[in-house]
């Protein structure tokens, strides 16, 4: 056997020797659990509850959302406030008689039916107001099913901010929106070209953390938030915003996150940790063995924006409108922005 | 016993003693039987002889007034024969190495002695017979005591584990890690039988006079041994031996199985043995009938291994060239040995080849060893030196990955061991064991870890009756695991010392007892745990974890009893005092709520040396074997073990980074009952081997894990330890063919093992509080051991091993979490991988197998999993592209894996 010929058998045992494959896991049939996912946070970001009844694993169905609860935040004198019921599960504070202020203590209590839930109380922190948001455009890449590398345009997005305020450690979640703008050409003589605002939370289903408990120094660079993979360019044609919302959280929140990570995001090698059953800070005041998922945050809030145009996304190659227009996949679009995903006409506050 | 006269002639009594009788005659061409039978009948003289002994020759002789005894010699002249005089009455003529000047009246004590005194002819023909003793020793119960060596004649080295049987006795010992072997017999005739696997068997007789040294040489086989898998021990030792759950095994067991790579494996070995199982491949260590890695006592020459494994359990840390003899206890273990409640793995080094040079090999793709032996000084000094080196890191070159690519794996041990005689008594042997693994992933992180051990043991013959072992043992290990990149790169390390002093006296002053006593004391200095910046760009805050100090003594006494030719046993008695020492902070919390560091009242410092907390514990050790007969018989032991010591780990497997924790305020010993049942039953004269046995384990304050226990850095770990009970409980089916061209065996258990965790006192509960299995927890397991000679020099080898899925922890709902799908995972190891099985091929051709030629050498083409098998190392969750959630099923090894290795010796 030539050398050649022992050198690409060495090279095929070592691609596949160490793999991974789908596996058909079958838990069987088990119960659904109430799952509370809301925050609280002082600034002008509206605060939502959401109740939701978990679904089977790996069902991927949409969750049975909780109807009619009566849902109240509470402050460490008593005072409270009821959430308003939007629909699909969601409840929405107002704010018109409980303020939510720094440095006050809240809990949320629930009631479904005959049942009483509540959280444990949570003090809202100072926010830590990060400095700016930077940016790094290049390629990333990943093995498809084939086992073929592909590459693909990527944007990093990355947060600067003060930590260990005061002396205090800092514990940071981050997550991350995009807008981006679109306006119509005149396609005939009497049209009134609009311009559409689109937006959406980016890298959502990927969690990012911070503590500050093992670092010295009082300033965080460069820490990524988000990533933005470029799947439809036409979002950098005109302007785009990353914003990110730094969140502010107790000890025990950032604990709760990071054991989420643990579970819900393994590396999938052999340094992984054994999973556990996750229990949030909700709990059925009856019956604290009943299973209640979820997490109730109470966190200060900061946010900070960053505006992206085309010559700063270089050397990603932005499709000229003209040509999207006219000859590309955006002929309608270009007639009627509101044909695009997500679009609305309502510019942000922001913009 | 010795067979004499066949007959008697008695003639009329006579006036004078025989030694101042003078005899007159004259023979002209008679025989010598004719000249003996007239001066029987002329001067009444009893003559005892076997007719055959005289020589068939005439003889002409004439005698006047010639004193008697200087006739005999006259006559017997020229021949083998010579004669003696008993009790002043009666002449003895026989060969001359039968013949003592005087006959002990102690010859006669015993009436199974004599009666085989007249069953001579039982003996098998032309037996050497030798005398072993002086005469004039006396012994107050008519027995003495024989030190013997058992030495291969060729190589000069010892030979151990060969069986040494008395047959008018029935009465067997083996040869132990220095060849060495004791028999306490009456004074006398006895025909033994000493055996050797790879050695022709030695049958002689022994004239017992007196206590006596006796080295023994045995003749290696004219080709290599026979391929066959038994254990290095007699042929029925597993009926005769009082000590259930023992196998030891022999360099050439270890060196013929299928193995990964070609690499021949020590660990990987005894994972074909009923009880003993591994998580599988990339894991480190193994598990005994259940129990944890860390309730396992390795040695290697005395000093503790603290991780057995290379390169995440693909290979073991044991190099197969400079082993001569191991030993694994895993039912009963005697009294010398504790603090590990599963088993103990005693590995014992060459080293003591004091007169020819031997080189031992192995050349592969992916890892190379070599030792030597050597004497320095011939018959004083002797020399060995071996080592091991792994190098993947140009195969990792070619893969395509960019980070596999810029990846590192592997790992190199050295041996090293000298050993000085002092006498025929006395022998001291120093050895060292150094070791480095190193793994990386491109520039993410890697780890490493070092070992080092320091044996000095002095071996010394106190009188014929005591024999003293002091060995002096020192054994760390540091680990290190590093993240280079972000400005938190880290260095994060540890590690454990031990220093050991450990005495035992062999004593076997009193018939039908072997007693071992003693004392062993071990300290455990662990290295504090550290977290460094790793470079300058890192700001990384400095953290030193200062951990906790033991230390841990016993005294024991063992004995093995012979109670009767069936009826054996060993009773030992252990006790350990252990002490936790400072420096330290002992934290104090609060009562009835789960404690936590939001409710520590107080805080009491220790200062250095100063002691904590401390423990002691009795641990009786008992263990009884019924001969049923030859071939059959039964056993039965009881073990109470603590263990004092603990690996701190809580992934998938053992990671090299995991530490070692003593026993403190809160993690009090564990301690474990054990109990083992078993029918041993041999068939074809031992050529079939098979037991049954059946186990049960209690434990208390067994060492689990909260959910999601931060175990690293953290300076109050008992926030996140559990103390819970255990159980384990199972049957180990054993059948073994050990001759022939086809031989192996076959091993299976079902065994199961459960934790509890249930602390009501402080509301800490896993599981409500129920039963669960443990991560061990593998009802069936079965492994098939199988070699096929085609002649003596190609063998065709496979392993195949069957495994229940280990338990899984797995999610049964899922749930958004602000725009997280996260899984809710159920009760701790509610489900299981899918079952593990595995199939290993190799074909040998040896070759220089003829005993005069020194060169031998061997390709061994093997290939692992050869069903290309992708075994399940663990199942993880996660979300795929699309934001699915999905089960995954990671393999350490995912195809066949094959190799080509080279073996030498010479």
């Amino acid at each position: 056997m030539s050398s050649r010929v022992i050198i690409y058998c060495l090279i095929v045992f070592i691609a596949t020797a160490n793999c991974v494959d789908p596996y058909d896991f079958k838990p069987g049939e088990t119960g659904a659990y109430l799952v509370v996912d809301g925050r609280i946070t002082q600034s002008d970001e509206i605060n939502r509850v959401k109740l939701v009844m978990s679904t089977t694993y790996a069902t991927n169905t949409n969750s049975r959302p909780v109807e009619n609860a009566q849902i109240k935040v509470v402050n460490s004198n008593g005072e409270f406030e009821l959430f308003i019921e939007e629909g699909d599960g969601i409840y929405m504070h107002c704010g018109n008689t409980l303020q939510v202020k720094i440095g006050e203590t809240y809990h949320l209590e629930i009631e479904i039916g005959d049942k009483k839930y509540q959280s444990i109380p949570q003090t809202l922190p100072e926010p830590v107001n990060a400095d700016s948001i930077t940016f790094k455009v290049g390629y990333g890449s990943e093995i498809n099913e084939y086992g073929n590398t592909i590459s693909y345009e990527n944007i990093d997005v990355f947060i600067n901010t003060p930590i260990n305020v005061d002396g205090e450690n800092s514990y940071l979640r981050w997550k991350t929106e995009e807008s981006w703008s679109f306006t119509e050409i005149k396609c005939h003589p009497l049209a009134n070209p609009k311009t559409c605002f689109m937006a959406r939370d980016l890298s959502s289903e990927d969690i990012y953390i911070f503590s500050s408990n093992d670092i010295s120094g009082t300033y965080l660079s460069n820490k990524l938030v988000a990533k933005k993979r470029i799947l439809n360019n036409v979002e950098f044609i005109e302007k785009h915003y990353f914003i990110v919302n730094q969140y502010t959280l107790q000890k025990e929140a950032y604990a709760y996150w990071n054991k989420v990570i643990q579970i819900a995001n393994p590396s999938g090698d052999i340094f992984d940790l054994p999973p556990a059953p996750l229990s949030g800070n909700v709990f059925n005041v009856n019956d604290r063995n009943e299973i209640v998922l979820g997490f109730f945050e109470v966190a200060g809030n900061s946010t900070t924006r960053i505006p992206l145009y085309q010559p700063d996304i270089q050397p990603i190659n932005i499709t000229a409108k003209d040509y999207l227009c006219r000859w590309g996949d955006y002929v309608d679009v270009c007639c009627n922005c509101l044909l695009l995903e997500l679009s609305t006409t309502e510019r942000p506050d922001y913009w | 016993m010795m067979i004499m006269i066949l007959f008697v002639i008695r003639l009329s009594s006579f006036a004078q003693g025989i030694d101042t009788l003078t005899i007159s005659g004259n023979y002209q061409n008679a025989n010598i039987e004719d000249i003996l039978l007239d001066i029987e009948h002329i001067y009444h003289i009893p003559f005892y002889y076997k007719k055959k002994w005289l020589p068939q020759i005439t003889i002409s002789r004439s005698f006047t007034r010639s004193e008697f005894p200087i006739v005999l010699k006259q006559l017997l002249e020229g021949s083998n024969l010579s004669f003696a005089i008993y009790n002043n009455q009666s002449i003895i003529i026989a060969p001359e190495s039968l013949i003592t000047r005087e006959f002990s009246q102690e010859y006669f004590i015993k009436k199974d002695l004599q009666q085989d005194f007249i069953n001579q002819d039982n003996w098998p023909a032309n037996i050497e017979i030798i005398n072993l003793g002086k005469a004039d020793q006396t012994s107050s119960d008519g027995e003495f005591v024989i030190n013997g060596v058992v030495n291969d004649a060729l190589e000069k080295d010892l030979v151990v584990g060969a069986t040494i049987f008395v047959k008018d006795l029935d009465l067997a010992v083996s040869s132990d890690s220095n060849g060495k072997f004791i028999l306490k017999l009456p004074g006398g005739l006895h025909l033994v039988e000493i055996n050797m696997l790879g050695f022709e068997p030695k049958r002689i007789g022994v004239n017992l006079m007196g206590a006596c040294s006796w080295n023994v040489d045995l003749l290696p086989e004219a080709t290599e041994l026979d391929e066959v898998l038994v254990s290095g021990t007699a042929d029925d030792s597993n009926i005769k031996s009082n000590i259930i759950g023992m196998t030891k095994l022999s360099p050439v067991n270890i060196k013929e199985m299928p193995v990964f790579l070609g690499e021949p494996d020590l660990i990987k070995s005894i994972l074909t043995l009923p009880g003993v199982s591994s998580i599988g491949e990339g894991a480190g260590g193994f598990n005994v009938r259940g129990g944890n890695i860390d309730q396992n006592l390795i040695m290697q020459d005395d000093a503790l291994i603290f991780n057995s494994s290379h390169a995440m359990g693909f290979f073991s840390v044991f190099n197969p060239d400079v082993i001569k003899d191991v030993t694994l206890y895993k039912g009963h273990l005697p009294a010398q040995y504790g603090g590990r409640v599963s088993s103990v793995l005693d590995v014992q080094l060459k080293g003591n080849n004091y007169h020819d040079t031997n080189v031992n090999g192995g050349i592969g793709l992916l890892a190379s060893r070599i030792a030597v032996e050597t004497p320095i000084v011939k018959d004083k000094t002797s020399l060995l030196l071996g080592g091991r080196v792994a190098y993947s890191d140009w195969m990792l070159n070619f893969a395509s990955n960019p980070n596999v690519k810029n990846s590192a794996l592997g790992f190199y041990d050295l041996n090293g061991k000298i050993s000085q005689r002092f006498g025929e008594n006395s022998t001291i042997a120093l050895s060292f064991y150094n070791s480095h693994d190193k793994f990386t992933y491109s520039d993410e992180f890697g780890f490493s870890w070092d070992m080092n051990n320091l044996s000095l043991r002095w071996d010394q013959v106190i009188k014929p009756e005591i024999i003293s072992g002091l060995s002096l043992t020192y054994s760390d290990i540091s680990n290190t695991s590093f993240q280079p990149s972000g400005i938190d790169g880290f260095v994060l390390g540890n590690g454990m010392n031990n220093y050991k002093i450990k005495e035992d006296l062999l004593i076997t002053q009193w018939s039908h007892h072997t007693i071992n006593a003693g004392f062993e004391l071990n300290a455990y200095l662990p290295d504090d745990e550290t977290l460094k910046p790793y470079n300058e760009k890192s700001t990384t805050i400095p953290y030193t974890g200062i951990k906790d100090r033991g230390l841990e003594s016993a005294l024991y006494i063992n004995d093995g009893i012979e109670l009767s030719s069936r009826l054996s046993m060993s009773l030992g008695l252990r006790y350990a005092y252990y002490s936790q020492y400072g420096p330290s902070n002992v934290n104090i919390y609060e009562n009835n709520i789960p404690i936590s560091p939001d409710n520590i009242i107080a805080t009491v410092p220790y200062s250095d040396g100063e002691k904590v907390v401390s423990y002691q514990g009795w641990d009786p050790r008992a263990s009884l074997a019924y001969t049923i007969n030859a071939s059959s018989s039964i056993k039965v032991s009881y073990n109470r073990i603590h263990q004092y010591i603990h690996l701190i780990s809580n992934s998938t497997a053992a990671l090299p980074i995991d530490y070692w924790q003593v026993s403190n305020t809160f993690f009090q010993p564990l301690r474990s009952d054990n109990y083992s049942l078993g029918y041993f039953k041999n068939y074809q004269l031992n050529k079939w081997e098979t037991s049954v046995e059946a186990y049960y384990r209690d434990m208390e304050n067994v060492v689990e894990y909260k959910d999601f226990p931060e175990l690293f850095l953290n300076d109050h770990l008992e926030t996140e330890l559990l103390a819970g009970m255990g159980k384990a409980y199972g049957v180990e089916v054993f059948i073994k063919k050990k001759t022939g061209k086809f031989n192996g065996w076959l091993s299976y258990a079902y065994a199961r093992s459960f934790v509890q965790l249930n602390d009501e006192s402080r509301n800490e509960v896993i599981n409500q509080g129920e039963w669960f299995p443990s991560k061990f927890d593998q009802p069936h397991n079965l492994s098939i051991v199988g070699n096929y000679n085609f002649d003596k020099s190609n063998q065709f080898s496979l392993n195949f091993t069957y495994a229940t899925g280990r338990p899984l922890t797995g999610p049964d709902a899922n749930y958004g979490l602000d725009g997280v799908i996260i899984p809710n995972f159920s009760d701790r190891n509610k489900f299981r991988l899918p079952d593990y099985y595995r199939l290993d091929v190799s074909y040998t051709i040896k070759r220089g197998l003829l005993r005069t030629v020194k060169y031998k050498d061997n390709f061994t083409f093997s290939v692992y999993n050869l069903l290309a098998r992708r075994n399940a190392y663990s199942i993880y969750f996660k979300r795929d592209k699309s934001n699915n959630f999905g089960a995954y099923k990671l393999s350490i090894l995912g195809t066949f894996l094959p190799s080509v290795t080279y073996n030498f010796m010479f």
